[in-house]
């Protein structure tokens, strides 16, 4: 009862709207004046997190490995928990609610920490990924007359831009959460130093990745039923995956050229060479992600692959794009030599909170870029 | 201490959050502040350009010009037999009585801000002008909400039901916009504002905050309006879904102010800047609007059509503003002026 009423909710909310739209497309087939109305639904923020985690803990206590919770306020609390409800990430009830029902006393180490990440976050937030918005924007909106080198930097632009801003919004919900003394997982570890999608997929949206692999992926049979089923159920998995993130055939195929390229490519491949190139892969496959449409995404693919010359604008100045590559630098030698948050003297914490506070504010991009995961 | 600290940080922040999302509220704060001269009144560069006051820039000069609205009464050959109700926003908002032709009342309503009451005359035409700042026109579109704000003088709350159960007043969806507005915009932040906005002019050659530079480097656009996607923007493509609730409900208003007893509903969308000075992406909003409209006899005032072909599109508009200059405007009250003399010939 509780997944069906929680899929229904999803179905609704989300896919009700392309549902028609599709069957308004078939029924023009064959009667081309007939209108399909669409319906005025307003998407519940954060749909596709919570009805998701409220799955997990329905799942988790059906299988025995989670006691039912018996007080529903702290049971509101776990689908609701405002630091991560929005845009993850998507918790499990064996993490979460312990802590819950934990008394947290007031630790300052823990509010430094807190505060030190979600500082971080803002600055991946508004200082690297609204800034890289603004030639990315300017790439998919002058798809037709760009050279396919700026092309090109767009989209692997785009990956910088999905990536600072979706770990950037988890990098400040795990830190409020964390100033209350509440540890939520972790949902990024260095996804572009992957070699392989199987290794990317375990280190970006981990919470996501991770749900779909107990609750799909293994369910189905996982990789115990032979090569042929492996493929088969993890086709599903990327699928699923695609259309969880939007009602959009982009995101369907997307989801499922991530299935076919996972369930058809080496999986023990290594080295610096074969990381470049699932960076580049990746990077690719974002334009499906990013565009509004499969024909878009198409003609953007195709002016990067036909090697031709252009416009030459960037959407940015040459000194801000010099700015942006080396902030984009920063960020991932900060994030792969130093992966935690807590600064022990209060001294050097105040000044790591003053200089950030500076930066994140002279260098910050404040054009009221909402977050690409809240649209899900 | 700690609890001390702690209780003022939720009082504080339960406060800001109330007044932010309060229409009522958030109107009497804004009021007071604006008043204000000191430290904690608003930044206001009235003289430039509402956007150049948004974009904080010190050296705006090259973007700043003052207002010229220049109002002269025009030539009534016929007789004064209409009265004009006008519901629209800041674009014509200032426009006095006197520069109507043949009208004996006048009254203007600004969305958002004060409602329109009619008492129709049967023994004059009356005629209502609905126009629309055309960065508004999907949100305005999107629902019937007029039907409460422009209605008979001392009518009962009958239609209600288009305002959430009558309690949109209590409610302001810009929650973000006031927040920014009770958390930051005090005189006394303007100068690091400035700071800001000079280090990202001079090096990045950007406009911050919600200003963009156009292309050609001559014009300051909201940004919302130029940006990829958004209600604002005019460069989004329109969805036929989207295109067509506009146009049903711009049925369902015509017809329902005929009813009424109106004598004629006219519609004028006045474009954005952007959709004329920089058009290379225009989603060509207006354009359907008006076709859409000429299909079904609804008449409209059409500002766009003469914009978009003037061989000089850059002077009808204020460089640092939103907003046209007296030449645009002028432009608007000939075509609207022409429609009151045909009126008053009937």
């Amino acid at each position: 009862m509780s997944i069906v009423a929680n899929v229904g909710i999803l179905a609704f909310f989300k896919y009700a709207n392309f549902l028609l739209r599709n069957l308004g497309l078939l029924v023009h087939l064959w009667r081309p004046t007939a209108h399909m109305p669409a319906l005025d639904i307003i998407l519940p923020i954060g749909l596709s997190f919570h009805t998701f985690q409220a799955m997990s803990y329905t799942i988790e206590v059906y299988r025995g490995k989670h006691p039912p919770e018996r007080d529903f306020i702290v049971y509101a609390l776990y689908v609701m928990f405002y630091p991560q409800l929005v845009a993850g990430p998507i918790e499990r009830p064996q993490n979460v609610l312990p802590q819950l029902h934990r008394y947290q006393p007031y630790d300052w180490n823990q509010v430094k920490e807190g505060l030190a990440r979600m500082l971080w976050g803002f600055f991946k937030k508004v200082v690297i990924a609204d800034r890289i918005a603004l030639a990315v924007d300017y790439s998919f909106s002058h798809t037709a007359t760009q050279s396919s080198l700026h092309l090109f930097v767009g989209a692997v632009l785009y990956s910088f831009q999905i990536y600072c801003d979706f770990s950037g919004y988890c990098d400040i919900g795990i830190g409020a959460a964390r100033v209350m003394g509440i540890r939520l997982m972790e949902n990024f570890n260095e996804p572009y130093g992957a070699p392989n999608l199987v290794q990317f997929w375990s280190r970006w949206h981990i919470s996501l990745s991770s749900w779909f692999r107990d609750y799909v992926y293994i369910p189905l049979g996982g990789n115990r039923r032979g090569e042929v089923c492996r493929k088969r159920n993890v086709m599903v998995v990327f699928l699923l995956s695609g259309l969880w993130h939007g009602a959009n055939w982009t995101f369907v195929l997307w989801g499922g050229l991530h299935g076919v390229l996972t369930a058809f490519t080496p999986r023990k491949l290594r080295g610096g060479l074969f990381v470049c190139l699932n960076f580049l892969l990746v990077s690719l496959l974002w334009v499906f992600f990013r565009s509004p449409g499969i024909g878009t995404a198409l003609r953007y693919l195709e002016g990067i692959f036909c090697f031709r010359g252009g416009s030459s604008g960037w959407g940015l100045n040459g000194t801000e794009m010099v700015v942006s590559l080396c902030l984009i630098a920063v960020m991932l030698l900060r994030e792969h030599c130093w992966k935690g948050h807590l600064i022990g003297s209060n001294g050097k914490f105040a000044c790591y909170v003053g200089v950030m506070a500076v930066v994140c504010y002279f260098l910050g991009v404040f054009n009221e870029n909402q977050f690409i995961y809240f649209q899900f | 201490m700690r609890k001390v600290a702690a209780w003022f940080f939720i009082v504080l922040g339960t406060g800001l959050m109330g007044v932010s999302t309060s229409k009522i509220l958030m109107r009497a704060v804004s009021d007071r502040r604006h008043a204000l001269q000191g430290p904690f009144g608003v930044h206001h560069a009235p003289t430039g350009g509402d956007l150049v006051t948004m974009a904080y820039l010190d050296d705006y000069s090259k973007f700043c010009e003052p207002y010229g609205y220049r109002f002269k009464r025009p030539v009534d050959t016929g007789s004064r037999n209409i009265d004009l109700y006008v519901w629209g926003d800041s674009y014509v908002m200032e426009v006095p009585d006197s520069a109507y032709a043949h009208i004996d009342r006048y009254r203007f309503g600004r969305r958002d801000y004060t409602d329109l009451h009619y008492i129709l005359d049967p023994r004059k035409r009356n005629i209502l002008v609905i126009e629309n700042g055309e960065r508004f026109t999907r949100l305005f579109f999107k629902y019937l909400s007029i039907f409460d704000q422009v209605k008979k003088e001392a009518a009962p709350a009958a239609l209600v039901r288009y305002a959430g159960f009558g309690l949109q007043p209590l409610f302001n969806p810009a929650v973000n916009e006031n927040l920014e507005f009770n958390l930051f915009s005090y005189n006394c932040m303007a100068p690091v504002r400035r700071w800001k906005a000079d280090l990202t002019y001079g090096w990045f050659d950007r406009a911050s905050g919600d200003v963009t530079v156009s292309e050609n480097g001559q014009y300051l656009f909201l940004g919302q309006t130029v940006a990829p996607h958004g209600p604002l923007s005019c460069y989004e493509p329109i969805e036929a879904g989207e295109l067509s609730n506009i146009l049903t409900n711009t049925d369902s208003i015509y017809l329902h102010y005929r009813r009424e007893g109106f004598d004629e509903v006219y519609f004028s969308l006045i474009p954005n800047p952007a959709s004329i000075l920089q058009p290379a992406h225009y989603n060509g909003l207006i354009d359907s609007f008006q076709h859409y409209a000429a299909s079904r006899g609804i008449p409209v005032i059409d500002v766009y059509g003469p914009f978009s072909k003037s061989p000089d599109p850059s002077g009808l508009y204020r460089t640092g503003d939103t907003h046209w200059n007296d030449k645009g405007l002028q432009l608007w009250l000939t075509l609207v002026n022409r429609e009151l003399a045909r009126q008053s010939a009937r």
